[in-house]
């Protein structure tokens, strides 16, 4: 696997998916699951970069590439660390 | 909603998304303030649609130059770590700052930058810093030719990109305007790499944020949802656009930005927008 490949097609993958998942809902809007739909599609779009952190994460895994592995886990648990945060404050 | 407002706010969103996948900014520091004028709406609600618009941007621009092999995603990936750190220190001592100083700090920060990218050239790689782990290679899409660059100084890096995380959570501005000079001055990063790896980084940083206000319910869904559309498509014609832009002209619209941005920002700071 190419961790630029494999990490441009998830992030792609996700945001196309979000935009047209969101599209569809405004759409739909006046629909009784429009709200709903449009819910949906914002939460994918807003998870597309963590996507893309986590297939770059599998590449480099299986690349055993050890060094940067290690940079991707610490900035997943400063991240999940910054969300708490944020929750928090 | 309103087909008028709805148009409106795809056309922020692509303005937005055009600058933002440019300059890798985000599109944060263009949406805000017009979210608030003209369409009225609070500074928390255009702050959380703002931050659905950057993830839009982000990964439309970043999903291009990373399978061009323009962002550096190593590079971003340690970045991001003092970043957010930075952020969440800012967030913990921002009660204890006036706003109006941080601000005008910031401002500093940005004239500085623009003045460094105005009068120095672009640092060119020689090949004899022997930092092979952090010698990576892109393709200039302008030029059509593939160019080698070391990151340079990445310990005093990753701590200024420390002190931008905290400033920019206090100040509410986005760090792309403070990453992408200083990648580009301090570093050695060239600049289409530097905006383009800023690029990648803003949206990860505003995931944080943008997970927080949808959980906490504050995402008004039908606005963030139009300005997004708008944005993924001007971050779709900014990275088209890019390819034509020749490195020297970059860096010179890019300090003309962040001059412009400090003036904003000294705006804000009086309480003028």
């Amino acid at each position: 696997m190419n961790l630029n490949k494999s990490t441009a097609f998830a992030l792609e993958t996700c945001i196309l998916l979000g935009i047209v998942i969101t599209a569809a809902g405004l759409l739909i809007a006046e629909t009784s699951v429009g709200d709903i739909v449009l819910k949906i599609g914002i939460f994918v779009l807003i998870c597309s970069p963590v996507v893309s952190i986590a297939a770059s994460y599998l590449v480099l895994l299986e690349k055993k590439d050890w060094r940067w592995l290690k940079v991707a886990t610490v900035l997943i648990a400063v991240l999940a660390a910054g969300v708490v945060s944020h929750m928090l404050h | 909603m309103d087909p008028i407002m709805l148009v409106g706010l795809m056309a922020v969103g692509l303005g937005a998304g055009i600058l933002g996948a440019l300059f890798g900014i985000g599109g944060g520091i263009v949406a805000v303030p017009l979210l608030t004028i003209i369409f009225g709406l609070s500074v928390n609600e255009a702050a959380a649609a703002s931050l659905v618009g950057i993830i839009a941007t982000s990964a439309g621009a970043a999903s291009y130059y990373i399978k061009k092999g323009a962002s550096n995603i190593r590079l971003g990936l340690l970045m991001e770590i003092t970043t957010t750190v930075g952020a969440i220190i800012g967030a913990s001592i921002a009660v204890y700052l006036a706003n109006w100083v941080l601000l005008c700090i910031f401002a500093g920060m940005l004239v500085y930058s623009a003045v460094n990218m105005m009068i120095r050239t672009e640092h060119q790689h020689d090949g004899s810093s022997g930092k092979k782990d952090l010698t990576f290679e892109y393709t200039d899409e302008n030029e059509n030719k593939d160019r080698e660059y070391t990151v340079e100084n990445l310990k005093g890096g990753m701590a200024l990109c420390t002190v931008a995380g905290a400033i920019s959570s206090m100040t509410g501005v986005g760090g792309g305007v403070i990453k992408v000079p200083l990648m580009n001055v301090y570093m050695h990063v060239p600049i289409k790499v530097a905006s383009a790896t800023s690029n990648y980084m803003v949206g990860i940083t505003a995931f944080s944020g943008a997970i927080v206000y949808f959980l906490h319910g504050d995402i008004i869904f039908d606005l963030a949802g139009a300005l997004a559309i708008g944005a993924f498509l001007g971050a779709v014609i900014g990275t088209r656009v890019s390819k034509h832009v020749n490195a020297g002209s970059m860096r010179k619209y890019f300090s003309i930005l962040l001059l412009i941005a400090a003036a904003f920002i000294v705006l804000e700071a009086g309480g003028f927008v």
